[in-house]
């Protein structure tokens, strides 16, 4: 009786680990070590400005464009750390062009149903703003979301919503701090990501 | 940390180079609004007249009307060039109703009209051409602007003498066209010792006296131009305007401005004593993009909280009690479009506010007309 019960224990136990062997492994599946690039564009939505009572007003801006390069790292199957450069550009209301260009650090978790990803993640970092000669920097944060259809091992392809929150920061007293903004811009991106 | 050396230098660069401007760029984004392209956009506006509730602007040897509704309004501009022939000038005296006066001609013969018409329409009546007394050939309009800093009380009709052993003689006489008889008073400027070889570029009146701007001198007259002396100082550059201000604001004085000079900007004097002693208001001025202002001209609007000063390229600076202030400021830009529009590195030719005191109205040299209603937005017409 003893030695039946270590049998049916004994089984039990290594149950999982034979389930796990049975586990199709897909191409999707990534090590540490291995890296992502991803190129990004898309059209973006100025959504609204913020001053610091909490006052919310138009952009002022015309629908923009944006072009990014991110390239990150796995550190496991699931989780990876990056980095990129994003550009974009959108009209005032006397066609002057508004320029931000933020400069990134970027953590992704994906979760696989596959072929399917769906990559989650959150940015920061500081954006160069240049508007009819004047330019500043802005400290940022991005959280997005995607979903991406995995063609082949090295490839991947999606969509990418994200919404840019930027903190466009004066101390005064020339701009004044009451002209400090919180800025939300809303970007769709189409996603191409190559693995390697 | 090697790696992270180069990404810190080049922000540090980056936020060196960095330049927000005088307002918050988001800020100004949210009060900036579209510039209509009116019809005198792209033209250069060197002179304007307003009378009866109606507007004249000349120049690039056309003459503009509209009916007034209101200056800031959308309705266009009629050219009217065909009713007298290259209109480099038009000004209005302010007091009396139909004193408009037009130069116009080829440049080397020009003559003086004055409008005719009772009622205005869009291809105003002008007369005759006007002979002044000495025969000599008029070659500019200058408003003798009156002591509330604004308005123009007299017009001074700057003159070329006649040709001399086939030889230009320079700028000589002017003419007083005051407001006081139908053809107006004649007076001369000839004061003994200092031959005028420059005009008379600015005038301003404190109701009993006519200071005149001529190259480096600052000439005081009587009413009429009479018994003309120099005032004696040392002003470091040419003057180029001069404004009397007096009444109830904290600006009362006379001001002077001149023009850049070499390495140094221009500068504004004020006077509080009929010009016996000036003070410096400001000296080697720059621009908010640290351009050298050398200012063309000086109006107090109706508000009277500032004096407007109009720069060659730099658009137009701010009087404000003491200090001046180079545009564009927080407050201009806070206040709409100045930054935006094309006014911060145009040359302001004539800064002039409607007798209603609404509207402050600034010519360029080919950027068009442009004006500020009382909601401090610059509009073009």
């Amino acid at each position: 009786m003893k030695r039946a019960l270590i049998v049916l224990a004994t089984l039990a136990l290594s149950f999982p680990a034979l389930a796990a062997q049975d586990q199709v492994l897909t191409f999707d599946h990534r090590v540490v070590g291995d890296r992502a690039l991803t190129i990004e564009m898309g059209p973006v939505l100025p959504l609204f400005t913020q001053s610091f009572l909490g006052t919310l007003a138009s952009t002022n801006l015309t629908p923009g464009g944006s072009l990014g390069l991110d390239v990150d790292f796995y550190l496991n199957d699931l989780f990876r750390l990056g980095g990129g450069i994003r550009g974009m550009a959108a009209f005032g209301p006397n066609g002057h062009t508004l320029f931000v260009v933020p400069l990134m650090f970027r953590t992704t978790w994906e979760l696989k149903s596959f072929p399917w990803s769906f990559p989650v993640g959150i940015s920061t970092g500081v954006a160069l703003a240049s508007y009819n000669s004047h330019a500043w920097m802005d400290p940022f944060v991005v959280p997005s979301a995607g979903v991406l259809w995995n063609m082949s091992p090295s490839w991947s392809f999606g969509l990418t919503a994200s919404e840019w929150l930027l903190a466009d920061l004066y101390f005064g007293p020339s701009p004044a701090t009451t002209d400090s903004r919180f800025v939300h811009l809303f970007d769709l991106s189409l996603a191409a990501v190559y693995h390697f | 940390m090697k790696n992270t050396l180069p990404l810190v230098l080049m922000l540090s660069v980056l936020l060196g180079s960095c330049s927000p401007g005088a307002t918050g760029m988001f800020a100004g984004l949210e009060v900036e609004t579209k510039i209509p392209v009116g019809t005198l956009s792209k033209a250069t506006v060197s002179s304007m007249a307003e009378d009866s509730g109606h507007f004249y602007v000349a120049g690039g040897l056309k003459l503009y009307t509209r009916s007034l509704v209101s200056l800031i309004d959308s309705a266009t501009w009629t050219d009217s060039t065909s009713t007298i022939t290259g209109a480099s000038q038009v000004l209005a005296v302010a007091s009396v109703a139909g004193h408009v006066f037009a130069l116009a001609g080829d440049g080397t013969t020009n003559s003086v009209y004055k409008l005719t018409s009772s009622s205005w329409t869009s291809s105003p009546a002008w007369g005759t051409a006007l002979t002044l007394s000495g025969g000599e050939n008029p070659v500019g309009f200058v408003p003798v602007i009156g002591s509330d800093g604004r308005s123009i009380s007299s017009l001074l009709v700057v003159t070329e003498s006649p040709l001399i052993n086939g030889t230009k003689g320079g700028f000589n006489k002017v003419y007083l066209f005051t407001s006081s008889a139908t053809q107006d008073g004649l007076a001369s400027l000839n004061p003994s010792g200092v031959k005028l070889s420059s005009p008379v570029t600015s005038a301003a009146t404190d109701g009993t006296s006519i200071y005149l701007a001529n190259a480096s001198y600052l000439w005081k007259t009587g009413a009429n131009l009479a018994t003309p002396a120099v005032i004696s100082y040392s002003w470091g550059q040419d003057l180029s305007t001069v404004l009397s201000v007096s009444g109830t604001t904290a600006l009362n004085g006379l001001y002077v401005g001149t023009k850049a000079l070499g390495t140094a900007g221009g500068s504004v004097f004020l006077s509080t004593d009929s010009g016996a002693t000036w003070t410096s208001v400001t000296t080697n001025t720059k621009s908010a993009a640290s351009a050298l202002l050398c200012f063309t001209t000086l109006l107090l609007p109706k508000d009277a909280t500032r004096i407007y000063a109009g720069t060659l390229g730099s658009g137009y600076g701010e009087l404000r009690a003491t200090a001046f202030v180079a545009t564009p400021s927080t407050e201009t830009s806070n206040t709409g479009n100045y930054d935006v529009s094309t006014l911060p590195t145009s040359v302001v030719t004539f800064l002039y506010a409607t007798a209603d005191g609404t509207t402050v109205c600034l010519g360029t040299n080919s950027l068009g007309l442009w004006t500020q209603g009382t909601d401090k937005t610059w509009k073009q017409q």
